[in-house]
């Protein structure tokens, strides 16, 4: 039911003129592409190290909270822009987009992502001023900060495999991955 | 000298013959493991270069910035090389007459230079002794040879 | 003063090649805008 709701959606997305023109234009949806890999570099940087300096790998003689509320401000002008640009890829190609199994794993880690971002703020807005000149973090924060890597790491890995269509709906798929994928049944 | 020769070896090295027969181990290990050291690398070089530019951190001494950005981008660099030397030797002949592939390199070069040959050196000792408009040029230098790395690397799988 | 003179060579070294890093940038990249807007042209006239 689900699937068959937001395929239809996805082909009326794929029939407005926006989508048509975004992805028979090569420069503009290359473009659009080169943005949202390259933002990879403002928004999860900074991600990494404010995650890195809570573990305690990098900048250990700079308080945690300063690293924190200062990348804050660019990790977030990059993720806006890693976000309208991915808006506008999935609206160039949704048909495709949506019934990707990798696209859908993406979306999953990216909510846990959120909500694990959430939980880390606030435990680190409960107790910063008592840890913050140490080296590391104290350990809840640690395994938020080490699962927001690994979320992370997920979301780069099956963001760039979304250009495979290994598991796509027209191969051999095992009922399960095609329910998975958003495959509807002719 | 010719280098045609070289690509050709490239491709039917073990890394090439890997990179080329399994695909799963080309996105994941290739292209996946490059972007997240995009990340770090992009992110060690935003870091130095937005503190040079007293955009971000002006709290921290533009010194420690510098130096702590530095270790990453080391390490980053080197995960980054690696990874893209897997890529680029799976299709190593395709490559060869890739125009985005040439100015990657040339990129490359002339930023992992700049950094060890004159961005270190400078930033060695205390930043305020040093002409602030010139710690500014380094700066954006650094930011624009990197971007450009990046963005003509992505090119080189448009241009195919 | 050894010392100053000293940094003062790479600093040098720092601007001028900072500075024709800026400039072979933003030729390369105005060559490719250019390039595209003429394949531009010539698709869509």
């Amino acid at each position: 039911m689900i699937n068959e709701l937001l395929l239809q959606f996805s082909e009326w997305l794929y029939a407005t003129g926006g989508s048509r023109a975004i992805e028979e234009s090569y420069y503009l949806y290359n473009w659009i592409e080169t943005t949202h890999v390259l933002t990879i570099m403002i928004c999860l940087g900074m991600l990494a190290f404010i995650d890195l300096r809570m573990l305690g790998y990098a900048m250990p003689n700079v308080p945690a909270s300063t690293i924190a509320a200062r990348l804050n401000v660019p990790m977030m002008i990059g993720f806006a822009i890693m976000f309208i640009t991915g808006l506008l890829l999935f609206y160039a190609k949704p048909v495709y987009t949506n019934q990707s199994i990798w696209f859908r794993i993406k979306m999953v880690l990216l909510v846990v992502a959120f909500f694990n971002a959430i939980r880390f703020h606030r435990h680190m807005k409960a107790s910063e001023s008592t840890w913050s000149h140490e080296p590391r973090a104290p350990l809840n924060l640690r395994i938020s900060a080490a699962l927001s890597l690994g979320l992370w790491a997920g979301v780069v890995t099956t963001g760039r495999l979304i250009a495979y269509d290994w598991f796509h709906c027209y191969r051999d798929l095992p009922a399960w991955l095609g329910a998975a994928a958003g495959c509807v049944a002719e | 000298m010719e280098l045609l020769p070289f690509f050709e070896w490239a491709e039917t090295s073990f890394l090439g013959y890997i990179g080329k027969n399994y695909g799963g181990v080309y996105a994941t290990f290739g292209q996946s493991v490059h972007l997240m050291a995009l990340a770090v690398l992009g992110g060690s070089v935003l870091i130095a270069d937005l503190r040079l530019l007293n955009i971000i951190l002006r709290d921290v001494p533009s010194e420690v910035v510098a130096d702590q950005a530095h270790k990453w981008f080391r390490i980053a660099l080197v995960v980054i090389l690696s990874s893209g030397i897997f890529m680029a030797a799976a299709v190593a002949q395709r490559m060869y007459y890739n125009d985005f592939f040439w100015a990657k390199m040339s990129a490359l070069l002339v930023g992992i230079i700049f950094v060890f040959a004159v961005k270190r050196p400078l930033l060695k000792g205390r930043h305020d002794e040093i002409n602030p408009i010139v710690i500014k040029l380094v700066a954006v230098a650094s930011i624009l040879v990197w971007f450009s790395v990046a963005a003509t690397g992505r090119w080189i799988g448009f241009s195919g | 003063m050894t010392g100053s003179k000293q940094s003062g060579t790479i600093e040098k070294v720092a601007a001028v090649s900072a500075g024709a890093i800026i400039i072979s940038a933003v030729v390369y990249w105005t060559i490719q805008v250019v390039g595209m807007l003429e394949f531009l042209e010539m698709a869509y006239g």
